[in-house]
């Protein structure tokens, strides 16, 4: 399984059409997604999957599975499009009410999909934060919110925001690439 | 660099993944490497996956608009490629093809469309005729006192922003090591240096000496500019050496030429 998986980005970087449409069937529902959560409207996140996939095909020469998984590096490629595209069209989502339930709970259970390696050591690594910490990760990262609208929702102070949103990134930063070097590779799921 | 300066770099870096930063927190936004900006990209990515319920089921619609444009990367990616080189790795468009070695003659050169336009290439007479075609002399690259690391490459850039083309001009380049390609960069009106971290440098491709096509008529080598996303008001041009298949965040201390678009 993790054989088949794995290969699927290569196999396009090599020209094979059929992983083209592999590459759809394996990871458009995570790219819709992620698309939906972070447009301002369906048809901008409509727009947006055109893109992003474009840029996975052609983005697929430069995967390497001891960097990363496929899942992973494909997500990675999808926040990248719709950070830019929120940048370019020079809007935040300030305007976005508070997801429902994002601020209250940060659901980090176990029963879901199958996850890949990064998201698995994401998961342990917040589940060592506080859960003050985990709110404002999931809404600055999972949610895409601006430090502001976060601090304005949590009560939080704007610079408490800011130190948790860094230290989060930078603390499951540190925790892959201790991974990584502990394995003496990625984590190509 | 100090461990100390390092982490800071990290940080802020963090700080304009997530939009927050600010000019006035201090640091400096510039890169330090594109490996580095990944990691941390990857684990934003690797929070989002471990928060993310269950994947989404896409419209049947949206499926068939990716299928389409599924089949028009297959198509473009067949038609031969401008920059090829035998045996690269990892070109960062027209991929597919580079394995093998793609001879085009010189009158019949075409600037590799991106698959979500419309097909068809545009030929470097077409560019430089455009009635919005601009054109600017490349200089050696020096910044902050450092020089660039090729001096003395000449020629020109000419752009049309109408036909989001352009096409390179030079002298000569020098050949580069087998894991080296040179990168040009498109820079729009923010400039080089974006503390806000939105993207002022777009990439136009990956060439080389080699596959640079040599113009009979003038000597020059000549490489088309094929920036596949959407340029607002390019400002100026940029050129650096990167690893094969170029890099999404150059941190430009391998800096060759640049040229300045007169408004």
């Amino acid at each position: 399984m993790a054989e088949v998986s794995s290969t699927i980005l290569q196999r396009v970087a090599q020209g094979e059409a059929s992983a083209v449409r592999e590459c759809l069937d394996r990871f458009g529902g995570l790219v819709w997604s992620l698309a939906r959560r972070l447009s301002y409207n369906e048809t901008e996140a409509e727009d947006a999957v055109q893109e992003i996939f474009l840029d996975v095909w052609r983005s697929s020469g430069r995967y390497d599975p001891s960097i990363a998984s496929e899942t992973a590096f494909v997500a990675m490629i999808a926040r990248r499009r719709l950070i830019d595209r929120r940048r370019r069209q020079g809007r935040r989502p300030t305007e976005q009410a508070i997801p429902e339930g994002a601020a209250v709970t940060t659901s980090l259970s176990g029963d879901r999909m199958e996850r890949c390696e990064e998201a698995d050591l994401a998961a342990r690594a917040l589940g060592e934060l506080s859960e003050e910490q985990q709110r404002v990760l999931k809404l600055s990262v999972y949610h895409g919110l601006s430090h502001e609208k976060i601090a304005r929702a949590t009560g939080l102070p704007l610079g408490t925001v800011k130190t948790h949103a860094r230290r989060g990134l930078m603390r499951i930063r540190e925790r892959l690439a201790k991974d990584d070097a502990g394995n003496g590779q990625g984590g190509a799921s | 660099m100090s461990d100390a300066l390092r982490l800071d770099r990290f940080s802020v870096l963090a700080d304009v993944l997530l939009g927050g930063y600010e000019p006035e927190d201090g640091g400096e936004a510039e890169p330090l490497t594109a490996r580095d900006l990944e990691s941390i990209e990857l684990a934003a990515a690797a929070i989002d996956l471990a928060f993310e319920d269950a994947p989404g089921v896409m419209p049947e619609a949206v499926r068939r608009r990716l299928e389409q444009s599924a089949d028009a990367f297959m198509q473009e990616a067949a038609r031969p490629a401008v920059v090829v080189r035998p045996g690269a790795t990892g070109v960062m468009w027209g991929g597919w093809l580079a394995a093998a070695a793609v001879a085009v003659a010189a009158s019949s050169l075409y600037v590799s469309r991106p698959a979500s336009g419309p097909s068809g290439g545009t030929s470097i007479a077409t560019i430089a005729n455009a009635p919005d075609a601009r054109a600017a002399t490349w200089s050696d690259w020096s910044l902050n006192g450092d020089g660039p690391e090729v001096a003395g490459v000449t020629g020109e850039v000419v752009w049309s922003e109408q036909s989001q083309r352009g096409v390179m001009r030079f002298s000569d380049l020098p050949p580069l090591a087998e894991d080296e390609v040179y990168q040009v960069w498109i820079v729009d009106h923010r400039g080089l240096f974006d503390p806000s971290g939105q993207s002022a440098r777009i990439s136009g491709g990956v060439f080389s000496r080699e596959t640079a096509q040599r113009d009979p008529e003038t000597g020059l080598l000549v490489v088309p500019i094929d920036p596949g996303i959407e340029v607002q008001d390019a400002a100026a041009f940029a050129v650096t050496i990167e690893k094969p298949g170029g890099t999404w965040v150059s941190d430009m201390s391998r800096r060759v030429v640049i040229a300045q678009l007169k408004s």
